[in-house]
């Protein structure tokens, strides 16, 4: 898989913060996780981008933060564009993140509903 | 291999329209695109991989692998990109071309577009130039074409000459295009609802527009829009002397001692000689300057066409200034397809600018649009602030867009790639160059109104993308093989006709030679129908109430 086993977690962590779930769904609910996996899976280069990201935020002990503080180590690391053990750019990773979230979320028909787009066909 | 009356490569908006006048005036017509049949059901509704957002891919052709171009950048780097990327400048493959998936305004340019260097004079470094023809020259075609192919709408804005009313009535109007004809009145700029080339009621035997969410960028799901694969290209099929033969890539054009004779097509596995009296290309400004460049002989060493280096040159499209904002109180009320209203009066007088573009309300945008091109500066861009935002503004927001009528470069251009090559190893379209920096100043005095149009609409905060100076032929590719009199600094006279070549015609948006400030496809269109009639010298007419 795209992905290591022991980042799958730190993916959803940081996925969940992408769209948080409030009273209508968040990034988690609507498969946004799957979405990136799938993604990955078709391109070997943005794997390898997310895995070294993923690592490092692992190694930051993001997995363990409450929600408050890990949107407080995302937004430090959106505004570093480099960063000591890091060989992607942190912000072009937490920037990635958020377009995948996005596009896995808001092209659901539930992301959708939650900004009022209507089918009517 | 039979011998056609006239070959046809691409079956777009120009070659569609080509196919049904030289059909109908009784030529046995072979129509060729690369590209296959589609509909709803095979293109569908991927809000990532569309013609709007091509973020993972798009939903015609070509395929991804095997059909890179070359794109240039302002800093002299060569990329090689696949068609879905920006950089590639692409056109949808399909039998119908654009036309199947477009959004399908259908404005005629207005008289002084044809005179553009004759009104302002042609600024240094660009290669603004009237055009050979008039307004006056191509109305009769513009009408044939609104006729042919089917548009909506209602009378011209004053800007415009008075012109016969159009087969439908205009489409909807949402409480948008309201908010926005009444903020224009309070300006005292006149409006006119927006010509579609989209059924507003059932005709030509099939539906109305079901006024859904999902317009441009798709195909439509009750076939209300009007393509030339539904109108123009199914009459020629209906004269029986029109072929279709799709997923059929032609390479070159064939000689006998200097005469065109016809084209080399891939078709099923092998390649084939076609043989024609005449050969018509319309596959978009950037294929057709390919095909000629690719296309050599002892006259012509450099390119069909291309004795005077003009071919793939003034490479043009349109620039996009939008405003964007939100009202106080929601205007969603999700009526597509969604351009209602419409200014010209900025397409010209405007001072210390050359030119100007129409200004309109746009489609229904898709969420995910939305989310990745319109957050404003500085606003998060992920969270549960950018999730409020998205929450909040979706229904709120109001855009005012249009096409900018572009000062050409002649140094904006189509060349041959000398080492990058297609899946049949034929040297690929290399794009480099922008547009004239004077489009830039234009961009921003439209932006300017656009935003004045918002804010005399209730809008408090309003925002855009700041205007650079690019490469601009992804949206409305043109002026590739420019028209003229003079050979020495164009490709193809007043007829469409190649210099030195009467049998050879181009019929797509490369012999602009300014493109408008408007949506060109009926313009195509039109010179496309006035191009064809003149290959086969008799007069076409259509009227649907004959059928």
């Amino acid at each position: 898989m795209a992905v290591a086993d022991d980042l799958r977690e730190t993916l959803r962590g940081a996925l969940d913060r992408m769209i948080p779930a409030d009273d209508d769904p968040g990034a988690l609910d609507l498969d946004c996780d799957r979405f990136v996996l799938e993604l990955l899976d078709s391109d070997a280069e943005l794997a390898a981008f997310y895995e070294n990201g993923l690592r490092n935020l692992h190694a930051e002990g993001f997995d363990s933060l409450p929600p408050d503080e890990k949107d407080r180590l995302l937004s430090e690391l959106e505004s570093c564009s480099s960063r000591d053990g890091w060989a992607v750019s942190p912000s072009a990773f937490v920037e990635a993140m958020a377009q995948h979230a996005m596009e896995g979320f808001y092209t659901h028909p539930k992301g959708w509903q939650t900004v009022g787009f209507e089918v009517t066909l | 291999m039979s011998h056609w009356d006239v070959v046809i490569a691409g079956a777009g908006a120009g070659g569609g329209v080509a196919a049904y006048v030289l059909a109908a005036a009784g030529k046995r017509v072979l129509l060729l695109d690369r590209g296959r049949w589609l509909d709803f059901a095979t293109t569908g509704r991927d809000h990532l991989r569309n013609h709007r957002l091509a973020t993972y891919g798009h939903n015609t052709g070509p395929e991804l692998v095997g059909n890179p171009r070359v794109f240039v950048d302002v800093h002299g780097t060569e990329h090689v990109v696949a068609p879905n990327s920006s950089d590639y400048h692409h056109n949808a493959s399909a039998v119908g071309g654009g036309t199947v998936v477009y959004g399908g305004q259908a404005w005629r340019f207005h008289p002084l577009d044809f005179r553009m260097a004759s009104t302002y004079g042609s600024p240094s470094g660009s290669s603004l130039e009237d055009w050979p023809i008039s307004y006056d020259d191509l109305a009769p075609y513009y009408e044939l074409a609104e006729w042919l192919v089917g548009v909506a709408g209602g009378p011209p804005s004053s800007q415009m000459p008075e012109r016969r009313g159009y087969p439908m009535p205009a489409h909807v109007l949402h409480r948008k295009g309201r908010a926005l004809r009444a903020a224009a009145e309070k300006m005292g700029w006149e409006t006119q609802s927006v010509p579609l080339l989209m059924n507003s009621v059932p005709w030509d035997g099939r539906a109305a527009c079901s006024n859904c969410q999902q317009c441009v960028g798709f195909a439509c799901p009750v076939d209300a829009k009007n393509g030339t694969q539904n109108t123009a290209i199914r009459r020629a099929i209906e004269t029986g002397n029109c072929r279709v033969w799709d997923q059929a890539v032609a390479s070159s054009l064939s000689f006998e001692a200097g005469r065109v004779t016809g084209l080399r097509v891939f078709r099923c596995g092998s390649w084939h000689e076609i043989k024609a009296d005449a050969v018509v290309l319309a596959c978009g400004a950037i294929e057709t300057a390919r095909l000629l460049l690719h296309s050599r002989t002892a006259q012509e060493p450099n390119g069909v066409g291309n004795n005077s280096d003009q071919v793939g040159r003034h490479l043009q499209g349109h620039y996009y200034p939008n405003a964007f904002g939100q009202t106080d109180e929601p205007l969603w009320d999700g009526i597509g397809p969604g351009p209602t209203t419409a200014t010209l009066d900025f397409n010209h007088g405007n001072d210390g600018v050359i030119g100007g573009g129409l200004l309109a309300d746009d489609f229904v945008m898709l969420p995910i649009i939305f989310a990745k091109w319109w957050r404003p500066p500085g606003a998060p861009a992920w969270g549960q602030a950018n999730k409020d935002w998205m929450r909040e503004g979706y229904r709120r927001s109001l855009m005012v867009t249009g096409p900018v009528h572009e000062i050409p470069s002649p140094d904006s251009r189509v060349e041959l790639s000398s080492r990058v090559t297609d899946r049949f190893g034929i040297p690929v379209a290399r794009l480099s160059g922008t547009t004239h920096p004077e489009t830039v100043r234009t961009a921003e005095f439209m932006e300017a109104r656009a935003k004045d149009w918002l804010r005399a609409a209730g809008v408090r905060e309003v925002w855009s993308k700041p205007q650079a100076l690019r490469l601009s032929a992804g949206q409305h590719q043109a002026g590739t093989c420019r028209m003229g009199v003079d050979p020495a600094t164009s490709v193809v006279d007043p007829w469409g006709r190649v210099h030195g070549h009467e049998n050879l015609v181009i019929a797509d948006g490369s012999v602009h030679v300014t493109n408008g400030g408007f949506n060109p496809v009926l313009t195509i269109m039109a010179l496309a129908w006035r191009s064809a009639e003149r290959l086969v010298g008799v007069n076409v007419e259509f009227s649907p109430l004959s059928d």
